[in-house]
């Protein structure tokens, strides 16, 4: 009984991850809309135009009703640290993003314990740090970017330490977030491709 | 066990990265006040080489003698 119980719990926990993942994805590619459409980088919200919210806050409902604690938990850190990289913008909330940043951790440690909500933190600044090393070469314009600021090796060498401490304080949450960071991707970029095959594929008919 | 290694290797890679970064920042520092340095005598090398300035790239006036010492006679 115990096993099947505790499978059970595992799988809902590993595809809250991913539809937090995606949550996550859609909400990074509106706030990076104008950017990327400046790059010329694939983003979803230029695809689902209207239709990313509703979409985003069904997944979310999901993902809450599989694993309550992991999807708050990634949700918070992704919004904690995406507010961290506009510290001193006033938000339409009318705080700074530093003091949005600072509110969003101090609700995730209380309502989340320390242990739920630092391994969140970490998985979600591995894949910052990830994200900006693959993006490395095409990032001209956005000075946003990790491996500009504080050096490629650096964080490369932090992504890997963050990931190890999350490994050690959450081993499924992390392993999860490293394979469906990679999926999601993958997934996404299908969906790029897809029209200009079928578009390669009429022209040639 | 696993979870004593995991640690192990956590604080050697900081361990590491701490003096990465420290001695990457230090060696830029010092790199650049080298450079600074050795720019002027590298740039008149050059140009006593080649008779092209290296800045702008003009050549040296070498047809016509305006030493005055020397022509005095």
């Amino acid at each position: 009984m115990w096993p099947t119980i505790f499978k059970i719990s595992l799988l809902k926990k590993v595809f809250s991850v991913f539809l937090t993942g995606f949550v996550i994805k859609i909400m990074d590619d509106y706030s990076d809309q104008n950017i990327d459409i400046l790059i010329g980088k694939p983003n979803l919200s230029i695809v689902m135009e209207l239709g990313g919210l509703p979409y985003a806050l069904l997944l979310f409902l999901l993902s809450f009703l599989l694993d309550a604690s992991t999807s708050i938990g990634l949700f918070l850190a992704s919004f904690a640290l995406g507010m961290a990289g506009s510290l001193n913008v006033k938000m339409p909330s009318g705080l700074y993003g530093y003091q949005e940043s600072i509110i969003t951790v101090l609700f995730g440690f209380l309502v989340l314990g320390r242990v739920n909500m630092t391994s969140s933190m970490l998985i979600i600044a591995t894949i910052q740090l990830w994200d900006d090393l693959i993006d490395y070469k095409k990032d001209g314009i956005n000075k946003k970017n990790w491996a500009f600021i504080i050096g490629k090796v650096e964080a490369l060498l932090l992504a890997i330490i963050f990931f190890l401490l999350t490994l050690y304080l959450d081993c499924v949450k992390a392993i999860s977030t490293i394979i469906f960071m990679h999926i999601i991707v993958y997934m996404i970029n299908l969906l790029f491709k897809t029209p200009q095959k079928i578009l390669d594929i009429e022209g040639k008919l | 066990m696993f979870y004593y290694n995991l640690l192990s290797i956590i604080l050697a890679l900081s361990v590491f990265l701490l003096g990465y970064a420290l001695g990457r920042r230090v060696g830029k520092k010092e790199g650049i006040s080298e450079g600074i340095a050795l720019i002027p005598i590298e740039w008149r090398k050059q140009m006593l080489e080649t008779s092209i300035c290296p800045l702008c790239r003009k050549k040296l006036n070498t047809y016509v003698n305006y030493d005055n010492i020397n022509n005095r006679e």
